[in-house]
């Protein structure tokens, strides 16, 4: 047989030890050793930054905002992205095709393209404005842009694919007879949903909630130009700051409660369904 | 068994109700891509929507600019060559990981999917002190390695899955009838790797060529990608010129999508894209 042979996966291996492994390395350094340039002096650890970030409030400020836009965003393709999934699973093959391409859609156009999109459509004179404003709803533009709501809607656009995708999955799994038998049974729609469906497809949900929030709480390109200057999370920030000032350990710091946050989520996630998956074997 | 009128009456309304979520999800997901179309076309030098008038001028703008096209070339180019480099580190590594038979193969594929996990903007942040302790001069070099790294875990992974359902015994009968191994991987590995292979390729080009939290790290000063560009116009002053480019974009990965869809089928292309559950559930 080819390729079986362990060497032909050391180039791949010495790659990421060099370029992935080392750098991390460096970067979690930069957070107890001083550094001067882009020197570290390796000899005395000062934990000094990571200090700094947690008493500053502004930092944790910036930390609560970012986790509070994640969950938001997260509850808007949740709320969305169900329903999308269900009704996916549900029609004929020529619709199916046209909801996939849908939503697959923004993935393949680029990130800023996306949020340029959504700069025109929250704009002061966007679409958004210019139908409220002519329905004589609101008198003067709202302000959509470079506020949370903004940039959570722009996300959950963005991010959506993400929580369809694995529901449905799940959902094209599920044996239809259970969803019959319930609504034989004398179940109404909305029951054999609630009672049997959702349950049914937790696994998916809790996927696609797990990956929109690590996707969101990390994302860059979005919230740098719906948010802009005025609504900064943790990753504009990191950006911001090396405009700014190049503070290799406060950097250093941001980057790991950014990392930190991202693998606890998928730990709880990953435990979750652990607990989970015993319930159901209990049963 | 007679249905009542009130309960065939609250089931008609659950589906509706679905119906009417799921179809405001599918216009959420496509109205930016249809706003910056249309605002492409606008006459304004502000950007209004929906357009007033109807001109060519951004586009006759964005021929005229030699910064955006330099950038778009650079982007071209960086992202050729990344795909490159990210097949042949993930052929590389997913034949081992598939066909080998020795311990911590699992480990090798978890270790190769890790750079996804990992917030991009934190990679390019740690990807910068790294390159400046070292000496490097940030280039085109340290550019597409970057790249490589956010691409060639796509690579593997949609190898390594399209590599087990390749038959050996197809390889031993090639061999067998007296082909040398470059000719048995030539002609037959290879092209049952076929539609894996492309897929992952295409999604690695896609995502060099869309990435923009890493290469404002990590690109020299004359190697500005059209994302950056982008950025840049958009941060200073939402310039319409951009919706020509975006128009372009759009135009052109729908053309993507198209003949990927010719080639590899729907399937491939879904199977690629939930890709990125995988590597949460992977935690």
């Amino acid at each position: 047989m080819l390729g079986r042979s362990p060497a032909l996966a050391a180039p791949g291996l010495l790659f990421l030890v060099g370029l992935f492994v080392l750098p991390l390395l460096f970067l979690a350094a930069i957070g107890v050793f001083p550094v001067r340039g882009t020197t570290i002096m390796w000899e005395r650890p000062d934990p000094a930054p990571y200090l700094r970030y947690i008493t500053d409030p502004f930092y944790q400020r910036v930390t609560l905002r970012t986790l509070a836009m994640a969950a938001g965003v997260t509850l808007a393709c949740l709320m969305l992205g169900f329903p999308y999934a269900y009704v996916l699973t549900r029609v004929g093959t020529l619709w199916q095709t046209v909801l996939l391409v849908l939503v697959i859609s923004p993935i393949l156009t680029g990130t800023v393209v996306r949020s340029y999109g959504w700069l025109v459509i929250l704009g002061r004179r966007g679409l958004v404005n210019d139908l409220l404003l002519r329905a004589g709803l609101i008198d003067a533009p709202l302000r959509l842009l470079f506020t949370m709501q903004g940039v959570i809607i722009a996300l959950a656009q963005v991010m959506l694919p993400f929580m369809v995708l694995p529901i449905v999955s799940v959902l094209a799994r599920q044996n239809p007879s259970v969803y019959e038998a319930a609504l034989g049974l004398g179940a109404s729609r909305a029951q054999a949903i609630r009672h049997v469906i959702l349950p049914l497809s937790l696994p998916g949900i809790l996927a696609g909630s797990a990956l929109v929030f690590v996707l969101a709480f990390a994302s860059f390109t979005t919230p740098a130009l719906v948010g802009g200057g005025n609504f900064i999370i943790l990753p504009t920030l990191i950006y911001q700051q090396t405009q700014q000032s190049l503070d290799w350990g406060v950097l250093s710091a941001i980057s790991f409660v950014l990392l930190g946050t991202s693998l606890l989520i998928v730990w709880a996630y990953s435990t979750l369904v652990r607990r989970l998956g015993l319930a159901w074997a209990d049963r | 068994m007679k249905p009542d009128i009130a309960r065939v009456l609250a089931d008609r309304l659950t589906g509706a109700a679905l119906v009417a979520v799921a179809a405001l999800a599918g216009v959420f997901l496509f109205l930016p891509t249809i706003v910056v179309i249309l605002a492409s076309f606008t006459s304004t030098a502000y950007l209004s929507f929906p357009p007033a008038g109807f001109s060519l001028r951004w586009y006759e703008r964005l021929i005229a600019s030699g910064e955006i096209l330099r950038a778009a070339r650079t982007s071209l180019t960086v992202a050729a060559l990344a795909t490159l480099g990210a097949v042949a580190l993930g052929l590389l590594t997913a034949f081992p990981v598939v066909r080998g038979r020795f311990r911590g193969r699992d480990a090798i594929m978890a270790f190769t999917l890790a750079p996804l996990m990992l917030p991009s903007i934190v990679l390019g942040i740690a990807l910068l002190f790294f390159f400046g302790s070292l000496g490097v001069r940030l280039s085109l070099t340290t550019l597409v390695l970057s790249h490589v790294l956010i691409t060639f875990p796509y690579v593997a992974r949609t190898c390594a899955a399209a590599l087990v359902q390749v038959d050996p015994m197809l390889e031993e009968a090639a061999s067998n009838l007296g082909a040398t191994v470059g000719q048995t991987l030539r002609h037959v590995t290879l092209p049952l790797l076929g539609p894996g292979l492309a897929v992952g390729a295409g999604f690695a080009f896609i995502e060099s060529f869309d990435n923009l939290a890493l290469s404002i790290f990590v690109a020299g000063q004359r190697q500005e990608t059209l994302p950056m560009r982008l950025f840049q116009l958009l941060v200073s002053d939402i310039d319409p010129v951009v919706a020509a480019v975006s128009t372009t974009l759009i135009v052109a990965s729908f053309l993507v999508l198209f003949l990927v869809y010719r080639f590899a089928g729907f399937g491939q292309v879904i199977r690629a894209a939930a890709a990125g559950e995988r590597k949460a559930r992977a935690g």
